[in-house]
């Protein structure tokens, strides 16, 4: 495992990244987010308990790759053959290092487990994030949610209605606002944690 | 084989029991195409608010509950679910709605004309006082005076209500320009994102790219039993046959899938048969491209060291036309 978390990726690496998703840098941004949620639940489904690390990690070796001018043809192909390759040596790594507790070091004993959360932070960071949203968004994912059994799916029909757009299209755009909420709130929960920790 | 719709594969992949080599194969498929990745993220927020209401059956809630156990990144969702699901149920979505404005007599008895209407009186009485003390003979003309004085002071009032309400309308119709104009531009972008939306999912429509997997009998002549069959689907690009090998130890054969009538309708292909517990098999992969529904059987010849081939079996199957 010569470069297993072999450092940050240099800024350069990142560009080049970028520009294999799309010379179009707003596309490239967002194939890079699908693909860094593709490798999440990768990792996740397999009970990988830092998914996103190592989400990370097979980015960052396969913008290595690309930074070192290695050609490659199925951009996405190779994420995938990145990512089984990661999770392999995770387990091996796994297998190698079976520590009893008695023999932890202190100082890795001396590592502070993440504070629970909260209901309360939890609760404060969801307000905040839905507020953030553009006010349409906020109306629209709130709509779409309220209400229950037949109600809600009448609700979501003349929501449809009156956006002139498919049921379909409407579950899409929804989904995305969610994303982006779900992903507001991590963010906003890791700060609380950072916080306390400090 | 068991044919499964996109929508189960896609749930038991989400509910983790989908065998290891489908798991692979479907990852493969969806890194690769982001429509179907979007589906499967779909598939998700669904499974996560179906939980949430206690609307999965018994057997998919207990998968549901494994996979949540060993995945922090489930509950995080199932945490927001909740919240989410508290936030539209616990309390109305507050609606646009245009505020609505006081009518003309709420506005003319509202306190504060009331109070200016009091002060407006006191000062008439006053000058009644006042005009008293200047002899009987002009009370009655004064009397007139301060009844027209009344009258000019109401008449005032009304004016200036009026003036009022008329740069109130004024306003009201600047703002209403204002939001016919933001409509419009939303209306613009909506139209924008719905052709968007509607590209993807035409883009989303589009087949699987699946493997079907058959396993074979030996004896296509024998006439016994039931042959293996398949449906066709549009989902399935190629078909992946396993044919069993029995009495047989040539180190190659030879594999061709032939009509009853004996037309090849793949390639001959040169197989290494592989071994297992259950003895040696053999694996022949066909594309399913221009393949119609029917009867066929495959051709094996095993291949002797010398590159002689001696036929072997028969292995005979159906190819169902797909359910309309």
């Amino acid at each position: 495992m010569a470069h297993r978390h072999a450092g940050p990726l240099t800024q350069q690496a990142f560009e080049k990244l970028l520009t294999c998703f799309s010379p179009d840098r707003e596309q490239a941004g967002m194939e890079y987010e699908t693909t860094r949620r593709k490798l999440i639940r990768f990792f996740a489904s397999r009970s990988v308990e830092s998914a996103d690390v190592q989400a990370d990690e097979t980015i960052n070796r396969v913008a290595r790759r690309i930074d070192e001018g290695q050609q490659i043809d199925n951009l996405l192909g190779y994420f995938y053959g990145v990512a089984r390759m990661v999770f392999k040596e995770t387990i091996k790594e796994k297998e190698r290092t079976p520590v009893p507790i008695d023999e932890v070091a202190p100082q890795v004993l001396r590592h502070k487990a993440p504070e629970p959360i909260e209901p309360d932070q939890r609760l404060l960071c969801f307000d905040r994030c839905l507020e953030t949203l553009p006010p349409e968004s906020r109306l629209l994912i709130l709509e779409y949610y309220e209400g229950e059994g037949r109600i809600k799916i009448e609700r979501r029909q003349e929501l449809a209605d009156r956006l002139r757009i498919p049921l379909n299209a409407l579950r899409i755009r929804v989904h995305r606002i969610r994303l982006s909420l779900e992903q507001c709130i991590q963010n906003c929960l890791k700060q609380m944690q950072a916080q306390k920790q400090v | 084989m068991s044919q499964q719709s996109p929508t189960e594969v896609v749930k038991r992949y989400l509910l983790g029991v989908l065998p290891e080599e489908e798991r692979e194969h479907f990852e493969q498929q969806y890194f690769s195409d982001n429509a179907l990745f979007e589906e499967v993220e779909l598939a998700e927020d669904d499974l996560v608010d179906r939980f949430i209401r206690g609307e999965l059956t018994k057997d998919d809630r207990r998968l549901f509950e494994q996979a949540l156990s060993g995945s922090p990144r489930l509950n995080e969702r199932v945490e927001f679910a909740r919240l989410l699901s508290n936030k539209t149920t616990s309390q109305p979505v507050p609606k646009v709605e245009p505020v609505p404005q006081p009518g003309f007599w709420q506005r003319l008895f509202s306190p504060e004309k009331y109070a200016f209407r009091l002060a407006s009186g006191f000062a008439v009485l006053l000058f009644l006082v006042g005009s008293a003390t200047v002899g009987i003979t002009w009370m009655n003309l004064k009397q007139q005076s301060a009844v027209l004085s009344a009258r000019d002071v109401e008449l005032k009032q009304q004016n200036e209500a009026a003036a009022k309400e008329l740069a109130q309308l004024a306003e009201k119709q600047a703002v209403n320009d204002r939001r016919a104009g933001d409509l419009e531009k939303q209306a613009a972008e909506l139209e924008a994102q719905r052709q968007a939306i509607q590209q993807q999912i035409e883009a989303s429509d589009r087949p699987l790219n699946l493997i079907a997997r058959l396993t074979l009998e030996p004896g296509a002549t024998r006439g016994e039993g039931e042959q293996p069959e398949l449906t066709l689907n549009r989902n399935y690009s190629s078909l992946s046959l396993n044919i069993p090998l029995i009495d047989s130890d040539y180190p190659r054969y030879r594999a061709v899938v032939l009509t009853p009538d004996r037309k090849p309708v793949s390639k001959p292909r040169s197989l290494t048969p592989k071994s297992a517990a259950s003895g040696k098999s053999l694996n022949l992969s066909v594309p399913l491209t221009g393949i119609k529904p029917g009867d066929y059987f495959v051709q094996v010849e095993g291949i002797d060291a010398s590159g002689k081939t001696t036929p072997v079996d028969e292995y005979r199957f159906r190819l169902n036309a797909p359910p309309r």
